[in-house]
């Protein structure tokens, strides 16, 4: 009898376990924060120039859009910080079980959605 | 000798504490800025004006600042690099489009460097400006 199986590696077929799905996002938000670089910087930079690019600025970053996009740079921020923190625990020998693991990863994913949220509150 | 290949493989150990170095650089960086932001700021009735633009730039004066928001920007775009070289070595599996991207990604981390010290730099506190 045969019996049926996948003989290649189907992505579809796995469900990501939830440290898993914090690893991944650890990335794409790590990218997504390499890609929003020039726009940190266009900030800080007119942050500082004069008060004319100042009041330039903060009028653009009242767009809906802008808003929306600020709130998606914060989430990275977030979660990137708070993934890079368990990291960093888990380097320290701290959490290393299966469970422990689990749960930092919801802790992980929970604490970077309730920041952003608490953030985009005061942003918008 | 092992055909070595310059988008290849390396021995990361360095990397791998430089991430970590950066990371910790970073987050002090951060949560120094967002305390004094906070603590900074002023509220007109009952809603949350923030940080006066005078204050801003007044903590962006003094040379201390200066060089340690260089240095979080430094080890931002290293931080950066180690983790797209990452990224591009699990997904793309042509040496030559890595290859291409790495030179894209270190010449924009670069240019990126040269810019923050102008942003840094290119203003004096008061207004003025020299850019």
């Amino acid at each position: 009898m045969k019996k049926k199986r996948p003989i290649y590696f189907n992505l579809r077929l796995i469900r990501l376990p939830v440290p898993g799905l914090v690893s991944l996002l650890h990335r794409i938000s790590g990218l997504a924060l390499f890609l929003m670089l020039p726009l940190f910087l266009m900030m800080l930079q007119d942050s500082l120039l004069t008060i004319e690019s100042y009041t330039r600025l903060t009028e653009t970053l009242r767009y809906p859009i802008s808003k929306a996009l600020l709130i998606v740079a914060l989430w990275a921020l977030m979660h990137h910080v708070c993934a890079g923190i368990r990291h960093l625990l888990m380097n320290m020998h701290l959490g290393l079980n299966l469970s422990q693991a689990r749960t930092s990863s919801r802790w992980v994913l929970s604490v970077s959605l309730g920041l952003t949220a608490l953030g985009g509150v005061w942003l918008w | 000798m092992v055909g070595r290949v310059v988008t290849g493989a390396h021995y990361g150990i360095r990397d791998w504490l430089m991430q970590r170095v950066t990371a910790v650089l970073m987050v002090t960086y951060i949560i120094f800025v967002v305390c004094f932001v906070v603590l900074h700021s002023y509220i007109q009735e009952n809603t949350w004006v923030g940080l006066d633009h005078d204050m801003w730039r007044w903590l962006f004066s003094g040379f201390w600042m200066r060089a340690v928001s260089l240095l979080f920007w430094v080890s931002v775009f290293y931080h950066a690099w180690i983790g797209v070289r990452n990224i591009v070595m699990d997904y793309v599996k042509s040496a030559r489009v890595r290859l291409v991207i790495y030179v894209l990604a270190v010449v924009l981390l670069l240019l990126y460097s040269v810019w923050v010290v102008q942003i840094l730099w290119g203003h004096d506190g008061s207004g003025k400006t020299y850019l």
